[in-house]
């Protein structure tokens, strides 16, 4: 009980616990083993085991444990009078007014709305008014800036003045977080009995010193501060202090205190236990921490601590240590969103509002968490992307669902069951008009319910904390009456995911992760901190958007000073009371050099200076391959790649073959192969848009259409002509046009060529020939060397004929939206591209032409076969029955595609030809 | 002068803290040592880090000067005292201060470390967002600040979301536009178009930042430009001339009687013509008679013959008529163009912004930015009243020096935002100094909107508000003398201003050489058979197989040059490694062919195709392997994933998947190893991808390909199935794959199937947004592939410069033209264009000038790639069809000048080139421990098991609602234990079937005991600390209470489910008998219901 406020001991790091567990068992000698009188308050609950056990050592037997808790623990124990105003129903608010100000347009709003927040609760906990005008709220500014006031810092200073006023004490006395932490301290304070000992607590703000200060006044509290360079610390502890002095040391350079330092300890104290790794790669770094980590458990270590600064290294590296099953004890938190739990709702949200678009969906679908239990989910959403690939559907339920009733297949009746429950949830969800947060999450909570994702979610670590926090949340809001659109409330739900922390408690292992933050005070066997580069210690200022550092000082605010001295004592009191500590950081990032930590920087140059000999570790770059856990079955192992060359039965060998395929035998045997022995078809894709391949097909049918009303063009009207293929084309390109408004270019591509198309046909006529059929399907039989037969098939797009009064016979046609140029050069070589000769041959005898009609633009031409390669078609034929039987009788198929081919071909997964040697 | 001595002149100069600078220096003059050398310098001087701002071009280039700076403050720090004199002296420290600044060199790198803020080292981007991020009330930029770098897919999604507004709105002025543009141009066109246009949105937006209407104010300037009005009739005009249409009319008959068949027909068009009913028809017609189909007018001259049939005077007045009328139409076709361009820019303008708007909103209801967006809205903030002031004083320091790296790189708008910048300094007495480094010649970023015109720009404005003084280096450091030797004949030729290079290193020794085209040969002149068998004789494809040839030249030199040239590494003269060598390309189009050759020679590369980690055939195998595990019907993936190395499955055990019913390929692979029938390979892929397919759902992809790739033993399979001399390249990018999914989407989850969308998306993106294909860890000797943009920056002592002889890319059409006059603050022309034909006479200056900086840019690119060798330059081509001057061209010429050794000096002894490979581990080497798992740490699902969960919040739910806890209240119990109110029922009711237990009162009513403790911790003397749930201390004895609330028991059968947990009980009771040594101890256990059970 002292007017002067605590007792303050300082103490070395590594040290604390036992001074305070001594100071404590003779503070209660009196009651021992009975340790229940006092309290004990610990920067973390994890250091209170390590407390426990120096009190245990030092009086040599079992106790009753003192009361251990951190300030912040101790607090919310108390009950507020008035209850306390959460932070979701402040932000709520302070959005609210922050928008009804309209001074940023279209802006999302809740991060500076959290910014506020923040800011507000700093200038509470420091205690900070602001100026009772605005005016002088001005002056302040411009005086702490140190210029005259312009346009924006009067725009700053009017922001936070005029919201701090609105965002002032709420009726009904409920008190926000910062307020209210004052007040249970002071509760605490008020009916304060027991001695407190208050060990390695961070920096205090004034609201927890005002505590300490009333507290001491009615019972005994002691205050142990940790410090490097207090007497009696150890070499270690002083090097340390000595390479980063706290004030007042800062004159004297670094040089200097090398030297001196390597005066009074001729070896360094840190040689063996501190090492710097550099690693080339991410994959190194976090093969390093893996190897390390099972090296210290081979030596028998049981606890190991990591201190991922950077989470890929993090994530990588604990990927690694579970190939060796060690498990991992996470207590680093995860962001929702980082987990598959929170991304089922998000796409949840998705599908509802971007109208079931089929990727959300399926998505959505595919996650576990759907429809959790149902042994169904699996193949009826199996089902469903086959009817949504197949039918190319972009999005809706009702396109769905009629697609699978239109053509049901295996799974079909479950497709449809599953896309009712997701209809229904659907219901549940509107998105008609604004509401307030809490509703929103109700309604979100009724969609989850019906389609059984909040069962799902009670499955997994992360799922079972997230609906907790959604209720929490909800529950927190139930009091706020402003109104949000969807888009508002989408954003402050994604902003809450993303700030949210997931932790997995569930693991125990003496393989610890953990923040720098969350050791203090803590030992460990042996420590590793990875991801130490300058961009993540002490990584750069996440700042605040209000005002700068010296402003911040001037009105009496944190600065980043405080923030980075709390960085540096967090770290080298883990460093002092760790026997091994490795530390890891990529030199190289994405091939970029990438800078180690200024922290471990200068300590490395002041070791160097002392004892001449950097802390630099080489060794583990032998080790890591080495140490690679190996995989539990190898056999059979891969031999080189070559070049593929298949032999086929002549049973796997199709039957019948269409020009097409003909020409991929020509074009590579192996790829022939794979589309028509072994079936291979690259997957539908859902198309979103008309494409080219489209827009062939369109025009193909409207010409079909077309000439079934006018088979002869001559005789009629010419107006008569355009319009009615017009009118053909219009409807036969209304699924494009209707699909998307981009598909008007390719309505408005053919309308173009109309007119040209015309002329042609009408020319055509002219020269006798008349439309024949179109469409026909084809068939000849091709008797192969062997005796066996062989189909040749093809589906021609339109045969004219000619009158025999005139020259005679038929013609074939082709109809390409390709340019003419294009398939004049595809035709010089009739032997690569078989396609004319194929078609000829299929027509008959009396084939007399055979060409394509280029339709492109603005412009219709004939680009037929020449009279040499016309004179050849049988050729063609012979050419393949020959293929044909050789194939049959054991040829190899060998890939072997020129670069053209290949760039277009689907089946380079199977020949391997950039791996060929 | 001696070359030395120029040089500390130089330096002496452009080191002076006191002095701004501006310095042209050459590729190879060292910039990046200059520009570190001065913020040493500064940093002497006692400036602050956080006082220095250093801008350069890319981010690497921005880390390898923060990294240099490091060192050598490092070595200031660390080296004996004469190697810190000779440093400050090799950087023109005055020699009399040397000795005065030893201390503070000495000091600098601690001081260095610890300041905060620190040096701002940063790309224009990087530290416009450093500012948006200081200034987030500024208008504008509250709205997120997170950067997309991949804008791909938000351009994709404007399009949707444009297309969508149209098709509800199909007769808005937009949608008749977009028609025009659609059947003028088609939908490709018109999407590279307005594409194009959204690309160019800065300069759209400076352009008429400072208009309202920005689309009408853009076609009103276009309009007064015009030399005729945009809707103007000119073909009536002219038709309905009658001088005109005399004149025609007496041409016709001039024609005719001219009698030549050409004529004659010529004449019986343009009668034809003129019976046209309309005046477009006529028009065609007249213009057919007097232009060719080429567009150019028919030439008519005077000859004998006609001027027997119509006299010399008819002749005459024919050519005269003839002219006459070509230039009228002419002149009317040059204003219809004009009006076509009109018509363009009218509709391409209406939609452009309007997708443009798009963009930017989806952008902003996501609160993302692009590039583009971090540039504008700094210069809105800028430039919007006082905030470039504020910023001064905003930012937590003022900068007093502003170095700037590769200045040929800015682009327009980045200068007006430096340049407001300096003037706001300026206006809060803060100006500071400007050391500005650049290299016009080294400009090659157009694309990216840089321009190289503002060096000279910045240099005047530099020279005369800051009196900098103005410096020019072209001593090379890199380039041996007859490479250098070679680059000022050529560029010297090319151009007068060019200045000779110096090569600083005289004796290095070095060659140029260009080998002969390569043409067709014998093999090509055989007409490749027409009615080849494709199983016997692949196709031959004549201009690939002069690639071939000189990739076999390439293959087969570098196969003799490695391990006998000698280069000097350093001042080391070494034999050639294979590392030492880079093959430049212009273009990567033709690669697979060389890359091919280099594999049959196996010579080891690595291709660092920017973003093309995609399209290699390993992260296919992958994408297939994972695509297969989410769609299981896909047999194509299946059979791609077979076929990897990951399984090497033969085509043999293809066929019989493929040899049956119908049903997939999946399903025929479980039952052929069901009925016994599958090979090793099929059954081990069965088992490993049945595996893997449970864990799809639950686990993370990055996770689950962990799995993969330790399951499969990955990376060791890719390294026995690939060819030797790519065997680095692929294990990079197979970690390359894993780091994408360990990073995709900021490391969101995201599902399997979304990670394979995502990586479509990826791959289908622009070439510079894709990931790039893995860094290759230094060391792997190998030869590196370039493109030259690719090895800017870079040097090798070996430069092969492949494919020479190809043009340049053919000239873009459906783009933007922009004039952005360097000293101007916005551009002053903004326009788009079409075909070529169709560009109109009144922008044709503005073409040119294009044209011209295009060609400046392509020798800028030539002047990069030789620069790069440091000894041995190496050009090849093959004889192409494209027309127009190469680089080959351009260099043969050069080299005939100049007398250049043949060969770098040889080795004798050949250096075996060692292959590497990881070491085979001995057994027994003490890491056998380490190769085997651990079995370390276990799970404990209490939160999750719903039989635990219930038992545990049961439990947690008595601790805090049982005295001396003081809470009754349910709201506040069931709020503290964070469950649903349905679940809480349940606790509650649990709970008070324990507390509402008649016979169990006595331990639950304060009135009937001493004292009690809930959870009351102890610790042992071993140091392990216990709770124990509940201890009741009454007058004579203690009870030890563990709840086993999780547990139901009946009355029946209590000591069976009691007995597992009566050891651990016992030693409760054991501890609280040491630590309440006067009382006597019972104890007992407590389950659902209330049921008691004690332990004797
Ligand atoms: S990629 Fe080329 S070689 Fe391979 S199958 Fe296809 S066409 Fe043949």
């Amino acid at each position: 009980m002292s007017e002067a406020g605590p007792a303050r001991v300082t103490v070395a790091p590594g040290a604390a616990l036992v001074l305070v567990a001594h100071d404590l068992l003779a503070d209660f000698v009196e009651t021992a083993p009975d340790l229940t009188g006092a309290v004990v308050v610990l920067p973390n609950l994890h250091s209170a085991s390590d407390l426990a056990r120096a009190l245990a050592a030092q009086a040599g037997r079992a106790l009753l444990l003192p009361k251990i808790t951190t300030l912040g623990m101790w607090a919310a124990e108390q009950p507020l009078p008035s209850g306390a105003l959460p932070e979701a129903a402040r932000e709520s608010a302070l959005f609210a007014a922050l928008r009804s100000r309209k001074w940023f347009e279209a802006a999302d709003l809740w991060p500076l709305t959290a910014e506020l927040v923040r800011l507000f609760d700093e200038l509470t906990q420091y205690e900070v008014t602001l100026p009772t005008t605005l005016g002088e709220f001005e002056q302040a500014l411009e005086a702490a800036y140190q210029t005259k006031a312009g346009q924006a810092m009067q725009f700053e200073a009017r922001l936070v003045y005029e919201l701090w006023h609105a965002s002032a004490k709420p009726s009904d006395g409920s008190v926000d977080p910062a307020v209210g932490y004052q007040l249970q301290l002071a509760a605490i304070a008020r009916d304060a009995s027991r001695p407190l000992y208050a060990v390695g607590l961070p920096q205090l703000i004034p609201t927890e010193q005002a505590f300490f200060d009333a507290y001491a006044r009615r019972a005994p509290a002691n205050i142990y501060q940790i410090k490097g360079d207090v007497s009696g610390a150890s070499t270690a502890a002083r090097f340390f202090a000595s390479v980063s002095p706290t004030s007042g040391a800062e004159n004297e350079v670094l040089r200097e205190r090398a030297a001196a330092f390597a005066c009074s300890s001729p070896s360094s104290p840190v040689k063996q236990s501190l090492r710097l790794y550099a690693a080339p790669s991410l994959e190194h770094e976090a093969r390093a921490v893996d190897a390390q980590v099972r090296l210290w458990l081979n030596e028998g270590r049981s606890k190991i601590a990591v201190v991922a600064l950077d989470r890929l290294v993090a994530r990588r590296a604990r990927a690694l240590l579970e190939r060796a099953s060690v498990m991992i004890d996470d207590e680093t938190g995860w962001i929702f969103s980082t987990t598959s739990a929170s991304t089922v709702v998000m796409r949840w949200l998705d599908a509802v509002s971007g109208g079931f678009y089929y990727k959300d969906l399926l998505d959505l679908l595919k996650s576990p968490f759907v429809f959790a239990g149902w042994e169904g989910r699996r193949e009826a959403v199996y089902a469903l992307e086959r009817v949504i690939r197949s039918h190319s559907i972009v999005a809706g339920l009702a396109a769905c669902r009629s697609a699978l009733q239109d053509d049901p297949g295996h799974g079909a009746a479950l497709a449809l069951e599953m896309l009712d429950r997701v209809a229904g949830a659907a219901r549940i969800f509107h998105r008609d008009r604004r509401r307030r947060l809490h509703d929103w999450l109700s309604l979100l909570f009724g969609s989850l319910a019906a389609l059984d994702v909040d069962d799902g979610l009670k499955n997994d670590p992360a799922g079972l904390q997230l609906v907790e926090l959604l209720h929490q949340l909800a529950r927190d809001l139930a009091g706020s009456e402003e109104t949000f659109s969807f888009v508002e409330w989408r954003r402050w739900l994604d902003r809450q995911l993303e700030l949210a922390e997931f932790r997995d408690s569930g693991v125990s292992s003496p393989v610890i992760f953990t923040p720098l933050s969350l050791t203090r005070l803590r030992e460990f066997d042996a420590v590793l901190l990875a991801g130490c580069d300058a961009s993540h210690l002490p990584g750069t200022d996440s700042g605040s958007a209000f005002f700068n550092q010296s402003v911040r000082a001037q009105l009496g605010l944190p600065t980043r000073e405080e923030q980075l001295a709390q960085i540096n004592e967090d770290l080298t009191g883990l460093l002092t009371r760790s026997g091994s500590v490795l530390v890891t950081w990529q030199e190289l990032r994405n091939g970029e050099p990438n800078l180690l930590s200024p922290l471990f920087e200068r300590m490395n140059v002041f070791h160097q200076l002392a004892w001449n000999s950097s802390l630099e570790e080489r060794e583990l770059d032998r080790l890591i391959p080495l140490a690679q856990v190996t995989a539990p079955e190898v056999l059979p192992l891969p031999a080189a790649t070559s070049p593929p060359a298949p032999v086929v039965t002549s049973e796997q060998l199709p039957s019948g073959i269409s020009a097409s395929g003909y020409n991929s035998l020509v074009a590579c045997p192996y790829q022939f192969y794979g589309r028509y022995v072994l079936g291979l078809r690259e997957p539908d894709e859902v198309r979103e848009e008309t494409e080219k391949r489209d827009y062939g097909e369109y025009v193909h049918r409207v010409l079909r259409l077309f000439h079934a009303r006018f088979p002869v063009c001559a005789d009629v009207d010419r107006e008569e002509l355009e319009a009615s293929l017009q009118e053909v084309s219009d409807q036969v390109f209304r699924k494009a046009t209707q699909g998307s408004y981009l598909g008007h270019a390719w309505a408005l591509r053919w309308r173009a060529t109309i007119p040209a198309y015309l002329d042609w046909q009408i020319e055509r006529e002219k020269q006798g020939w008349r439309f024949l059929a179109a469409e026909s399907k084809r068939t000849i039989n091709i008797s192969l060397p062997d005796g066996a037969g062989l189909r040749l098939e093809g589906r021609l797009d339109r045969i004219d004929a000619r009158a025999a009064a005139e020259v005679g016979g038929l013609a074939v046609v082709d109809y390409k939206a390709r340019a003419a140029a294009d398939l004049r050069r595809s035709i010089r070589e009739p032997g690569e591209d078989v396609q004319l000769p194929v078609y000829a041959a299929l027509l008959g005898d009396e084939t007399r032409e055979a060409f394509f009609l280029a339709l492109d633009g603005k412009q219709a031409q004939a680009v037929g076969l020449d009279a040499e390669a016309f004179s050849e078609i049988g050729q063609a034929i012979t050419r393949l029955a020959g293929i044909y039987a050789q194939m049959r009788a054991g040829a190899p198929l060998p890939a072997q595609g020129i670069d053209v081919v290949c760039h277009r071909c689907e089946m380079t997964g199977l020949c391997r030809k950039p791996y060929w040697p | 002068m001696s070359t030395e001595q120029q040089i500390r002149q130089f330096n002496s100069i452009a080191l002076d803290p006191a002095n701004s600078v501006v310095i042209e220096a050459c590729a190879g003059s060292g910039k990046t040592w200059l520009l570190v050398s001065r913020i040493v310098r500064l940093l002497l001087a006692g400036v602050r880090p956080s006082e220095i701002l250093a801008i350069t071009f890319t981010r690497k280039a921005a880390q390898e000067m923060q990294a240099r700076l490091h060192e050598w403050l490092h070595l200031l720090a660390t080296a004996d005292d004469d190697e810190v004199r000779r440093f400050l002296h090799d950087r023109e420290a005055a020699e009399g201060q040397i000795d005065d600044l030893m201390p503070r060199a000495r000091a600098l790198f601690e001081e260095f470390l610890v300041d905060q803020p620190g040096i701002t080292i940063n790309t224009f981007h990087g530290w416009f967002l450093q500012l948006l991020k200081r200034a987030p009330l500024a208008a504008g930029a509250a709205s997120g600040t997170n950067l997309v770098e991949r804008t791909f897919p938000l351009i994709g999604e404007a399009w949707e979301s444009f297309a969508e507004a149209l098709q509800h709105n199909p007769d808005s002025p937009v949608a008749h536009a977009l028609n025009w543009l659609f059947e003028s141009y088609g939908l490709e066109n018109t999407r590279g178009l307005l594409t194009n246009f959204l690309a160019k949105r800065a300069e759209w937006w400076s352009f008429t930042s400072d208009r309202d209407e920005s689309v009408a104010s853009a076609l009103q300037d276009m309009r007064s430009r015009m030399p005729v009005a945009p809707n103007e009739d000119v073909v009536t005009t002219l038709l309905y001339d009658d001088a005109v249409s005399s004149d025609i009319m007496e041409y016709a008959d001039l024609l005719e009687r001219n009698a030549t068949d050409t004529d004659v027909g010529l004449a019986a068009k343009l009668r034809a013509a003129c019976e046209e009913t309309s005046v477009g028809a006529q028009f065609d017609g007249i213009c057919s008679v007097a232009f060719r189909l080429d567009g150019k007018p028919r030439v008519r001259k005077a000859n004998n013959k006609t001027e027997k049939r119509l006299g010399a005077d008819g002749q005459q007045r024919l050519l005269t008529l003839h002219a006459d009328i070509c230039d009228r139409v002419a002149e009317v076709r040059a204003k219809r163009v004009e009006q076509l361009v009109y018509r363009l820019n009218e509709a391409a303008l209406l939609c452009g912004t309007e997708l443009l708007d798009r963009y930017q909103s989806i952008k902003r209801e996501r609160g993302l930015i692009d590039y583009t967006d971090v540039e504008w809205r700094t210069w809105s903030l800028l430039t919007t009243s006082d905030y470039a002031e504020y910023m001064q004083y905003r930012l937590d320091a003022r900068y007093k020096h502003i170095l700037l790296d590769e200045f040929q790189d800015t682009n327009p708008l980045q200068w007006q935002i430096l340049r407001t910048w300096l003037e706001a300094s300026a206006e809060v007495q803060s100006q500071p100094q400007v050391f500005l480094v650049g290299d016009p010649k080294q400009s090659i970023y157009r694309f990216r909107r840089a321009e190289p015109r503002l060096f000279e720009m910045a240099r005047g404005y530099l020279q005369q508000r800051y009196d900098a003084q103005v410096l020019e280096l072209d001593i090379t450091r890199r380039n041996a003398p007859p490479v250098v030797s070679v680059v000022n004949t050529l560029f010297s030729g090319l151009s007068e201003a060019f200045p000779e290079h110096v090569a600083y290193r005289a004796e290095l020794p070095g060659t140029v050489q260009i080998l002969p085209l390569f043409g067709a040969d014998a093999v090509d002149q055989v007409q490749a058979e027409r009615w080849r068998n494709p199983l016997d004789s692949p196709r031959a494809d004549v201009m690939d197989r002069r690639r071939e040839r000189e990739a076999e030249e390439l293959a087969r030199r570098i196969g003799q040059m490695v391990g006998r040239w000698q280069i000097n590494d350093g001042d080391e003269p070494r034999p050639l490694r294979f590392e030492d060598i880079y093959i430049l390309v212009r273009r990567r189009t033709h690669l697979d062919i060389y890359e091919r050759s280099l594999r049959h020679a196996r010579i080891p590369y690595i291709s660092s195709r920017q973003g093309g980690l995609l399209d290699t055939l390993e992260a296919a195998d992958l994408t297939s392997l994972l695509q297969f595990l989410v769609i299981p019907f896909a047999d194509i993936h299946l059979a791609s994933a077979l076929r990897s190395p990951v399984f090497s499955v033969s085509d043999a055990d293809l066929l019989a998947l493929s040899d049956s019913e119908r049903s997939s390929w999946w399903q025929r692979l479980n039952h052929m190893v069901l009925e016994g029938r599958a090979s090793e390979p099929l059954a081990r892929a069965n088992k490993l991808l049945g595996a893997w397919m449970k864990l799809v759902d639950v686990m993370p992809v990055h996770d689950l390909l962990d799995r993969i790739y330790f399951d499969a033993d990955l990376m060791r399979r890719y390294d026995l199935a690939v060819p030797t001399a790519m065997r680095a390249g692929v294990a990079a990018n197979l970690h390359a794959f894993m780091e994408v999914a360990l990073s995709t989407d900021s490391g969101r989850y995201p599902s399997l199937q979304g990670f394979i969308n995502e990586l479509a998306n990826m791959r289908r993106a622009a070439a510079e947004e894709a990931p790039d294909v893995g860094i290759i860890v230094e060391g792997s000797n190998a030869v590196r592939i370039l493109t030259v943009h690719g090895a800017k920056g870079l040097e090798a002592p070996v430069v092969w410069l492949l494919d020479a002889n190809s043009g340049s890319a053919r000239t873009d059409s459906y783009e933007v033209l922009v004039d952005w006059p360097p000293a101007a603050t916005a551009p002053a022309h903004f326009s788009l264009f079409s075909r070529k034909d169709e560009r109109g006479e009144s922008r044709a200056q503005l073409f040119e000038q294009e044209a011209a900086l295009a060609a400046q840019e392509d020798i800028n690119l030539l002047y990069v790639a030789m620069t790069r060798a440091q000894q041995v330059f190496i050009a090849s081509g093959s004889e192409s069809i494209d027309r127009g001057e190469s680089w080959y061209a351009k260099i043969a010429a050069a080299l005939d000048t100049s007398r250049i050794a043949q060969d770098l000096p040889q080795i004798s002894e050949t250096e075996t080139v060692a292959s590497q490979t990881v070491p085979p581990v001995e057994a027994g080497s003490g890491f056998d421990g380490l190769r085997r798992p651990l079995n370390v740490g276990g799970r404990s699902d209490d939160l999750v098991d719903p039989r635990r969960r219930q038992g545990t919040l049961v439990h947690a739910l008595l601790e805090k609602c049982v005295p001396p806890a003081e809470t009754n209240d349910p709201d506040v119990l069931r709020e503290s234990l964070g469950v649903s109110d349905a679940e809480f029922e349940s606790l509650w009711k649990a709970a008070r079937s324990i507390i509402d237990e008649p016979s169990l009162s006595r331990f639950f009513d304060p009135g009937q005991y001493q004292q009690a403790f809930n959870e009351l911790p102890y610790v042992s003397a071993d140091g392990e600390v216990r709770r124990i749930d509940r201890v009741v201390e009454f007058d004579e004895e203690v009870w030890v209470l563990d709840y086993k609330t999780g547990d139901s028991a009946s009355v029946d059968d209590l000591a069976t489910a009691a007995r597992p947990y009566l050891k651990q009980l016992e030693s409760y009771r054991a501890a609280m008998t040491e630590l309440m040594p006067k009382k006597l101890v019972r104890s007992a256990l407590i389950f659902a219901g209330g049921l008691l059970y004690e332990a004797v």
